[in-house]
């Protein structure tokens, strides 16, 4: 009778295919590497990745070029992902559109407590704002967790276009790299913007937020105006109906 | 120019690399690109699944390395740490390029120098076994396919694998005897490698 081959057959089989993968040469990407480091440097003005600790180096700054500069670059090295808010990778597409449905569920709110023991990074939540109405948690790529926290309208926090909210905080971390990914078409308005000494964008008009998770990615229709920003391995993602300047005024009172 | 010992003519140690990059040393840096670049394209390709993708991919998780080299711990090892960036970096290229078609992994046609000659029905019989796993694999989930190639195509310990993919040893174990269990189940009953005996259940 035909048997199943044993795991520990498996195994020693995997090990002998794994040597047989045929795996193209591996192109040079030195020179390709040094170059865009070194482009980037020129823009950001320092020879130095960024490195806590040292006085010159207040907080940890982000890897953010201005959008025109990106562009040039993007061109001329043929990829228009340049662009990084810590956990946050802005791209370009062709456009953009509002999803067919009502989009994905967020999944059940959770108290502050909750969300704090899931999260394994300290939330913070913005004293002009108060406590939040609802807190989600979401599960992403390799067993990290995203927060949102979420307003509801009220005096001087207008509600967000085509939802109910005023406003909605999202929490990245951001010492893994990307978890999440903007995408800007043709419409969108992007800016280079200083939030409480860090660097971040100020983002104009509806586009799509797409977190990577286990099991696909999550795409996230957003309405509002966004301020993105990064401090301390966590990237914040303001998303409100008010201006530029009191959108980066209530990124200023966090807790 | 290539970074080397002034003093004795010898390679530069990882730390010492490491720790001139992290001070703006782009040429040590690029050092450090150089050594990785063979296992971060093997990495990436197999995430992505093709030669343009993992470029693009090790590419830009090298770039990205770089500026995210503030956080690395200088007592952490540097190739788990910088195999985490060119996965995420290959498995979000390969979502955000929308392609859900399985991976077309290949073996070489070659054997290498050393390899015992089987017979030619052993040869065509343990090919055949081979290419049966490739395909397995390549049609399994993404989770499961790439814990599999990190310990057995990339040959990465389970110390490491955990470290790549940001999870608990523990965890890497339970995740492999899934992934190897639904592996099984995918390959044709009788299938064998030659000249192996079933030693356990």
């Amino acid at each position: 009778m035909a048997e199943r081959v044993t795991i520990a057959e498996l195994e020693r089989a995997l090990a002998a295919t794994g040597s047989r993968i045929e795996v193209p040469e591996p192109p040079p990407m030195g020179p390709a590497v040094r170059a865009r480091i070194r482009a980037g440097q020129i823009e950001r003005g320092t020879a130095r990745p960024p490195f806590p600790g040292l006085a010159a180096w207040p907080r940890r700054r982000v890897a953010l070029l201005v959008v025109g500069a990106l562009l040039i670059l993007a061109a001329a090295i043929g990829a228009a992902r340049l662009l990084v808010v810590g956990a946050v990778q802005v791209r370009v597409v062709p456009s953009v559109a509002p999803p067919a449905g009502s989009g994905p569920s967020l999944g059940p709110s959770v108290t502050v407590a909750r969300a704090q023991g899931l999260a394994g990074f300290a939330i913070r939540i913005p004293g002009d704002l108060g406590p939040p109405d609802e807190i989600h948690v979401i599960d992403t790529s390799f067993a990290r967790r995203v927060v949102v926290l979420a307003w509801r309208p009220g005096a001087g926090l207008p509600v967000i276009g085509g939802t109910p909210w005023g406003s909605l905080l999202m929490e990245l971390p951001s010492d893994r790299g990307p978890l999440a990914y903007k995408d800007l078409a043709g419409q969108n308005r992007l800016d280079p913007v200083q939030v409480d000494g860090a660097h971040g964008s100020w983002i104009e008009g509806p586009h799509d937020l797409v977190l990577t998770t286990d099991s696909g990615d999550l795409r996230l229709y957003v309405r509002g105006n966004v301020l993105l920003w990064d401090a301390d391995g966590v990237t914040y993602r303001l998303e409100t109906a008010l201006d530029r300047g009191r959108a980066v005024g209530l990124a200023g009172s966090l807790g | 120019m290539r970074v080397a010992d002034e003093v004795e003519g010898r390679p530069l140690e990882e730390a010492e690399l490491v720790d001139r990059a992290r001070h703006g040393d782009v040429e040590a840096y690029g050092e450090l690109v150089d050594r990785y670049r063979p296992v971060a394209f093997r990495a990436a390709y197999l995430v992505a699944g093709n030669a343009a993708d993992a470029e693009d991919a090790a590419q830009e998780a090298f770039v990205k390395a770089y500026y995210a080299l503030g956080r690395f711990r200088a007592e952490a090892a540097f190739r788990p740490w910088l195999l985490r960036i060119v996965t995420n970096e290959a498995r979000n290229r390969r979502r955000s390029a929308g392609r859900r078609e399985r991976l077309a992994l290949r073996l070489s046609a070659d054997r290498r120098p050393g390899d015992a000659a089987p017979s030619p029905e052993a040869a065509v019989m343990d090919r055949a076994m081979k290419e049966a796993i490739l395909v397995a694999v390549s049609e399994l989930r993404e989770i499961d396919r790439i814990v599999i190639a990190y310990r057995y195509f990339l040959d990465l310990s389970e110390a490491e694998t955990a470290d790549v993919l940001g999870v608990r040893r523990g965890t890497v174990k339970s995740r492999l005897n899934r992934a190897l269990a639904r592996l099984r189940e995918r390959l044709p009953e009788g299938a064998r490698p030659s000249g192996m005996e079933a030693v356990d259940g």
